[in-house]
């Protein structure tokens, strides 16, 4: 399978340079021709390749670690709070000064949001509750958002919650894409080294303990992982839920429920589902161009609501 | 010394002293059973047993070397245990179940298992009979099964130390008997099992040696016979006991509240 | 033109029955604002809307600083006791209601896209203000400024119109006369995008345009929507292009300042000509 997905993904990306209002640019052979791909068309689609694996493999390892088959970095909050970081950064004017300090306060948002859920969870939340905890979540940081927008000097910055609450990887240049992408590998790198202990916590935590495996650095390494994840890739493109819910659900049952299985998969699964919703909304013949993170609501929204069915009917309820 | 050996151990919970001058050797070879009523702290011995918490005084020690100085993964390989109603939160298959036992050996679930791996986990599902259920995904079993599973589970990691924390406490009769047989058979093996139970009965018929177990302190340490006379088991539980005699052997049953 | 007469007829209605001009004029329209400011007496106007005071977004930023500002609501404005609101026909709907019940005399005033539409409004204000010769003056010093503008034969290019959020400025709106009548073609009508329409940075580039439009102050405070500015797609076309950075307010609203949008659109005609 993952073969199949490793192809698909290629596939994906190559699809992904060449869709565009502008026929395919090199024919323009000059300057602007190659600004249109380098500038424009690689970033978008390296984004979706990066965004949709980091939120793949974010979700997977949250679900994992939570023991929850409902937690993804955007329905318990990770990505909110990631968005309402970064805003801090991006209209105080600290990332036109220092551009690092974009995807380090987007880390920073979601690494705390990551340490208030594990928190939860030790306290023995079960899986509704915890959704009810990234409901409230969500909710704060959107109104936090819209606070730092209103109080921005820029006239247009208010009418831009949208774009931090439903993300879009559209026209972002090179510049952005080298901001996150390290970090989305560092991070991607980090939580590879802990598939055993998530292996191990299917049993809970005191067997997983009495496995050797030490809890509280896993979930140290997984708050780190899952902060560089989703911090740097929602600093760069607003929350895009979902895919960290679908990615693990699809490839789950063909893993035998493994959870430490599912990581590469549902990294693969939430690429192809990033770059293939951003190619469906440049083909789609709408006047104005669809947010990516409006589609991903729009699939992912019932495809909760489905989850959660089958969780409550499963013998793994709450 | 050998073996599992605790030396004045005590557990402070806030207020409560939930252990004190608890000071015990567990040999191999044999299994003993701990029993007492509930806030007695069984399940507390053995999560520091198991080396999952750090005593507020005295020591646990493991052929001499504290629990603490050994590292996780070590202290995986020789201590083996089973949490009181483990649940698996995934859906996984028998043989995946049983196979994470065999983590502290390095195993990778999601790469192939090495010949030994395989191996162990063979004998360990053969040991409590559950080769029919090692295809099976665990939410299509029933509880004993799902629990013959677990115990398969922590025997596969093939340490010199067992405890299981109430293995029998919600099965069948038929189950709790197959779960004693089993533990019996590890023990015969040169295990050294530590098992804390509910059921008197079972303990006087499979241990070898009882503690009991009142308000954190050791009331009694010995052979069935001699740990669950009458005027300690009354003690502890605060019930009056009838000794009933089946084939021999003498089984404490809870009679009557004592006034 | 056309819609001069019914207006003026609308207008003659909602003023009072004396001849006197008003004197507590609140308006409640950027635009309106700053054609009021230019042609009203001292003391005449007692209220503008907040917008008028951002220097960004308004020529008359000073002189309306020195007025109360009021908000969208009906509350505050009658709490400046107008006998006159001159606000626009499209907006407040329900602050308009509750102003009519109040018994306050509207003026209600059509957005202008064109230089045209902009005397329009003029002519009407100053009259609703009794300052026909004010108005008078403003409308020929515009007449004056456009005559001095060289008429092009032909287009010197194309431009593309750059805003915020990818808006751009397509047929029919204001910057699309200013580009004609500047002489250069637009890059969104050609694409046949309409007025408030949107053109992607790939289209802009694709569209290998010769002069690009923005105002290039926009991004000082960041956002998303004026990125752009900054955008390094956009420095493919150094060299191929020149810029023309027109400030937003004097490309938000049809009046005077307009004259000046072209007057720069023109001089980079000309550079582009020898």
């Amino acid at each position: 399978m993952t073969r199949r997905l490793v192809l698909l993904v290629a596939v994906l990306y190559v699809v992904s340079l060449a869709v565009g209002p502008s026929v395919w640019p090199w024919r323009l052979g000059n300057e602007v021709g190659w600004a249109i791909f380098w500038e424009l068309r690689v970033p978008r689609a390296t984004l979706g390749l990066l965004v949709g694996g980091a939120l793949g493999l974010s979700g997977a390892v949250l679900q994992a670690w939570l023991r929850n088959p409902l937690a993804e970095p955007g329905v318990i909050g990770v990505s909110a709070c990631a968005s309402f970081a970064a805003v801090c950064a991006f209209y105080s004017g600290l990332a036109a000064a220092f551009a690092l300090a974009l995807p380090l306060a987007g880390i920073a948002g979601a690494a705390i949001a990551v340490t208030l859920l594990m928190a939860a969870v030790r306290a023995g939340t079960s899986v509704v509750s915890l959704l009810l905890v990234g409901v409230a979540i969500n909710a704060l940081a959107g109104a936090l958002i819209a606070l730092v927008l209103a109080l921005s000097p820029n006239p247009f910055a208010y009418q831009e919650i949208s774009l931090w609450l439903a993300g879009s990887i559209a026209d972002r240049d090179l510049r952005y894409l080298g901001l996150a992408a390290p970090f989305i590998v560092a991070g991607a790198l980090v939580v590879q080294g802990a598939r055993r202990g998530l292996d191990a916590l299917s049993l809970g935590e005191d067997a997983a303990r009495s496995l050797g495996v030490e809890t509280n650095r896993l979930g140290l390494r997984l708050t780190l992982g899952v902060g560089l994840m989703v911090g740097a890739a929602t600093s760069v493109a607003g929350v895009i839920g979902f895919v960290g819910l679908i990615a693990p659900h699809l490839v789950r049952g063909r893993v035998g429920f493994r959870p430490g299985a599912t990581l590469v998969p549902s990294m693969l699964v939430g690429a192809v589902l990033v770059m293939g919703a951003d190619i469906l909304i440049r083909l789609l013949p709408t006047s104005v161009e669809l947010q990516l993170g409006v589609l991903t609501s729009l699939v992912g929204a019932p495809f909760l609501v489905y989850a959660v069915r089958r969780a409550r009917s499963a013998w793994l309820a709450t | 010394m050998t073996g599992l050996v605790t030396d004045r151990l005590a557990c402070q919970r806030g207020p409560r002293r939930v252990l004190d001058e608890v000071s015990l050797a567990f040999a191999a070879g044999a299994v003993t059973a701990i029993v007492g009523p509930n806030g007695s702290g069984k399940t507390t011995l053995l999560r520091h047993l198991a080396g999952l918490e750090t005593p507020a005084a005295g020591t646990v020690t493991l052929d001499g070397q504290p629990l603490a100085t050994l590292g996780p993964a070590q202290r995986a390989r020789r201590i083996a245990f089973l949490p009181q109603s483990v649940q698996a939160y995934w859906p996984l298959l028998g043989r995946d179940l049983v196979a994470l036992g065999r983590l502290p050996h390095g195993a990778d679930l999601a790469r192939p298992l090495s010949a030994a791996d395989a191996a162990a986990i063979a004998r360990a599902l053969d040991r409590v009979d559950g080769q029919a259920l090692a295809d099976r995904p665990i939410d299509a079993l029933s509880q004993g099964e799902r629990a013959r599973l677990m115990l398969a589970r922590a025997l596969a990691t093939e340490a010199a130390v067992l405890l299981a924390d109430e293995p029998v406490a919600s099965l069948d009769p038929a189950y709790a008997l197959d779960t004693m047989a089993v533990l019996r058979a590890e023990a015969a093996r040169g295990g050294s099992v530590v098992v804390s139970l509910h059921d008197l009965g079972l303990a006087a018929r499979f241990a070898d040696r009882v503690v009991v177990l009142a308000g954190g302190r050791v009331a009694a340490d010995g052979p069935p016979g001699t740990a669950l006379q009458p005027a300690i088991i009354e003690a502890a539980y605060g019930v009056g006991f009838r000794m009933l005699a089946v084939e021999g052997q003498p089984v404490p049953v809870a009679w009557a509240r004592r006034t | 033109m056309r819609h001069l007469l019914p207006l003026l007829a609308v207008v003659l209605a909602a003023l009072p029955a004396r001849a006197e001009p008003p004197k507590r004029v609140v308006t409640v329209n950027l635009c309106l604002d700053q054609l009021a400011l230019r042609l009203a007496a001292p003391g005449q106007l007692v209220g503008v809307s907040y917008l008028a005071t951002d220097p960004r977004l308004s020529v008359m930023a000073e002189q309306a600083r020195q007025l109360p500002t009021v908000r969208a609501s009906a509350e505050s404005i009658l709490d400046l006791r107008p006998d006159l609101v001159i606000v626009g026909r499209d907006q407040l709907a329900t602050v308009k209601h509750l102003l009519r019940r109040a018994g306050v005399p509207l003026l209600e005033l059509p957005w202008a896209s064109s230089l045209a539409e902009a005397e329009g409004l003029i002519r009407q204000i100053g009259a609703a203000l009794g300052r026909e010769d004010a108005a008078r003056a403003v409308i020929e010093d515009m007449q004056a400024r456009r005559a001095a503008l060289p008429t092009p034969a032909q287009p010197a290019g194309t431009a593309a119109v750059l805003g915020a959020h990818s808006a751009t400025a397509g047929r029919g709106s204001l910057m699309d006369e200013l580009l004609r009548l500047a002489g250069w073609r637009n890059l969104a009508a050609d694409l046949g995008i309409g007025a408030y329409g949107r053109l992607r940075l790939e289209a802009v580039l694709a569209g290998q345009p010769d002069l690009l439009v923005f105002d290039g102050a926009a991004n000082d405070n960041p956002s998303r929507a004026t990125e752009f500015i900054d955008h390094h797609a956009l420095s493919a076309l150094d060299g191929h292009a020149r810029i023309v950075s027109v400030p937003l307010r004097h490309s938000i609203c049809a009046g005077p300042d307009n004259l000046e949008v072209l007057r720069k659109l023109a001089e980079a005609r000309n550079e582009a000509r020898r």
